[in-house]
């Protein structure tokens, strides 16, 4: 009896200390393994819940992309991103049904708020080609002219359209406020280049678009292309022209797109786009915001060079052979080195080619013409001016881009097939003015 | 019992005292310690990427490790292992108990199943349920003041998110998986 009671004692601390350790366990885990996002709106601050509650009605589109973001998930919500300084030049003064709102608001979010979180992206972005977009068309004399004077054609009240309605959606501009909001001259654009009133400069939700601001977005090629298409640079057609896009297109749907920063790779999908690429981190390479870095030349110059200069508002800025080094890194996690090595080869000739049988010999009669005071003084009604714009701005581009991408009906039949009809054309019009001393009318 | 210590001569009773005095300090001295260092022993011993990739389906897992920065990729070789992330840090019998669950778990799973048809990419979207920040912030345990002012941050240590650190951090453990599962998955 006595051994029986001793027996039923031992059991029963047995059970207490394993119930005792499943309890420590399961409360350990349970303050480790919580489900995963609940309902954000729950925990927003109360500023935060009045813009969602309102805007919900308003615009219920804004919250709606919001709503499905890593941003609503993490509470980073509205006035994280569009509360400013009451002093900014941003803040937007007296908004009509917004008296009860106690903090200062902005429309517009500068690349700035966005670095509070994405510092890299944004340092990298600052060093990369997409920094100058806007900055570098700002003091160009020839293309303002040919914006105002020419597309405009100088009308007193609307000569602005062309440039605010074209050039400014994807380049960008300098932003102009007054009383916070932005001028119709200025806003909306999606220009990348943008240039805010604190010189800051950019604009992430040129390809992360608002207010998803997806990174799945800006690793598709429609992301680059609404941008990057037609006569002039038709990076789109060209990769649509390409190997790489034929497979896109087939099956792109079905691949993962979204992978972890850094881990988007080979068997997430089966050909790169756009952003594989430039950006990616591929392989061992990290991914950047500098969609300059993996480039060895410039193709889009009137002559190509190779690039040599870390300075982000040059046209060469980067580093040539480095990139080049790069981007044969991304070529080789499907390709052999063999290949790279061959597909550079007859790109860089094609580049030479245009860069010496076309655009050399076309600078040199311009010049030759220009000091022989045989240009029209409006480039814009001269037969050799306009093609020898073609020439550089359109053909030779997209000789030079489609070669260099694997697009070979832009790299023949709308570049290098183009490139000897203007050629032909400018020789025929510079040998008649040498000869008859005059410009023909 | 007392009446049979009362019948024994002097030298038994000396010869029993030391009997006594020697099992006692085994017990009480030599088996905690030996318990200790084998116990410590097979703690650490079964915590790192050559323990873990001692079995083929973890193979891949190990060396897409040592190819990311908290697996020594990184230029001082400072190096987590496992389970600095794969197991609770919230306090030692916690620590032990999952230990023990997930990792006989695992034995018993690579032992009686066939583990070369697991959809590892899929399993990404479970993180949450594989890491701990109680062993994140083990190591980063001055994060909270180094980001005061970061919104998603604050928002965490706050506690107004249910996100944990791989929720956002997903790409902190293992590098280029895709060509590493690959890789073991043609190697003979």
């Amino acid at each position: 009896m006595k051994r029986h009671r001793w027996r039923t004692g031992l059991w029963a601390a047995a059970l207490i200390v394993v119930l005792a350790l499943a309890a420590i366990a399961c409360s350990g885990d349970a303050s480790d393994e919580g489900e995963v996002a609940g309902d954000p709106l729950a925990e927003l601050t109360d500023e935060a819940k009045g813009c969602v509650e309102c805007h919900a009605t308003e615009t219920p589109g804004i919250v709606a992309d919001w709503d499905e973001s890593p941003h609503a998930m993490e509470a980073v919500s509205c006035v994280d991103c569009h509360e400013v300084a009451p002093d900014s030049p941003l803040s937007i003064p007296d908004i009509e049904d917004h008296e009860d709102v106690g903090i200062a608001v902005a429309t517009l979010v500068a690349p700035n708020t966005c670095a509070e979180c994405h510092e890299d992206q944004v340092a990298e972005f600052n060093m990369s080609g997409h920094y100058r977009a806007a900055l570098q068309i700002e003091p160009k004399a020839g293309l303002e002219a040919l914006k105002t004077v020419h597309e405009g054609q100088n009308h007193p009240e609307f000569s602005r359209a062309p440039d605010t309605t074209g050039c400014v959606q994807c380049h960008g501009t300098r932003v102009e406020i007054e009383n916070g909001r932005a001028s119709a001259d200025t806003y909306p654009s999606s220009g990348i280049g943008t240039i805010w009133p604190d010189e800051s400069v950019g604009n992430c939700a040129v390809c992360h678009t608002r207010h998803a601001f997806e990174k799945a977005e800006a690793r598709k090629p429609e992301a680059c292309a609404s941008c990057h298409l037609g006569p002039d640079h038709p990076d789109i057609e060209i990769y649509e022209n390409s190997k790489h896009g034929q497979i896109y297109a087939t099956e792109g749907e079905e691949w993962e797109w979204d992978s972890p920063t850094d881990e988007w790779e080979p068997g997430d999908y089966r050909a790169p786009t756009c952003a594989t690429c430039h950006m990616s981190g591929i392989g061992d390479l990290t991914t950047t915001h500098n969609i300059s870095e993996r480039l060895y030349w410039n193709l889009w110059a009137p002559r190509s060079e190779v690039r040599n200069t870390p300075d982000p508002m040059s046209g060469l800025t980067g580093d040539g052979p480095a990139g080049r080094e790069l981007m044969k890194t991304v070529c080789s996690e499907c390709h052999s080195d063999d290949l790279a090595d061959k597909f550079f080869e007859t790109g860089d000739e094609a580049v030479q080619l245009y860069n010496e049988a076309y655009y050399d010999p076309a600078i040199a009669m311009k010049t030759d013409l220009a000091e022989r005071g045989l240009l029209k003084e409006n480039p814009w009604a001269d037969e050799f001016q306009i093609t020898y714009y073609y020439l550089w701005h359109h053909e030779g581009r997209r000789a030079r881009q489609g070669s260099l991408m694997g697009g070979p009906d832009w790299a023949h039949w709308h570049g290098f097939f183009d490139l000897q009809q203007d050629i032909y054309k400018l020789q025929d019009i510079y040998n008649n003015r040498i000869e008859t001393g005059e410009i023909e009318s | 019992m007392v009446d049979r210590w009362k019948r024994l001569s002097k030298g038994q009773k000396l010869l029993a005292t030391l009997a006594f005095a020697v099992l006692f300090l085994i017990a009480v001295v030599a088996l905690p310690a030996a318990a200790w260092v084998i116990g410590t022993e097979s703690i650490s011993g079964t915590s790192d990427a050559e323990f873990c990739g001692g079995c083929h389906t973890m193979q891949p897992f190990t060396e897409a490790n040592a190819d990311n920065t908290h697996g020594g990729d990184n230029q001082w070789g400072i190096k987590a292992e496992c389970v600095d992330c794969h197991l609770p840090h919230d306090n030692a019998l916690n620590y032990l108990v999952s230990k023990v669950r997930r990792g006989t778990y695992d034995i018993w799973y690579q032992t009686f199943h066939d583990t070369s048809d697991i959809d590892w990419k899929a399993k990404d979207d479970d993180r949450e349920e594989f890491l701990f920040d109680s062993g994140c912030l083990t190591c980063h345990d001055q994060l909270e003041s180094a980001t005061a002012g970061l919104p998603p941050h604050d928002n965490y240590f706050a506690g107004v998110t249910e996100s944990k650190c791989v929720t956002c951090h997903n790409n902190v453990g293992h590098s280029n998986i895709n060509k590493y599962l690959l890789e073991h998955k043609y190697r003979p």
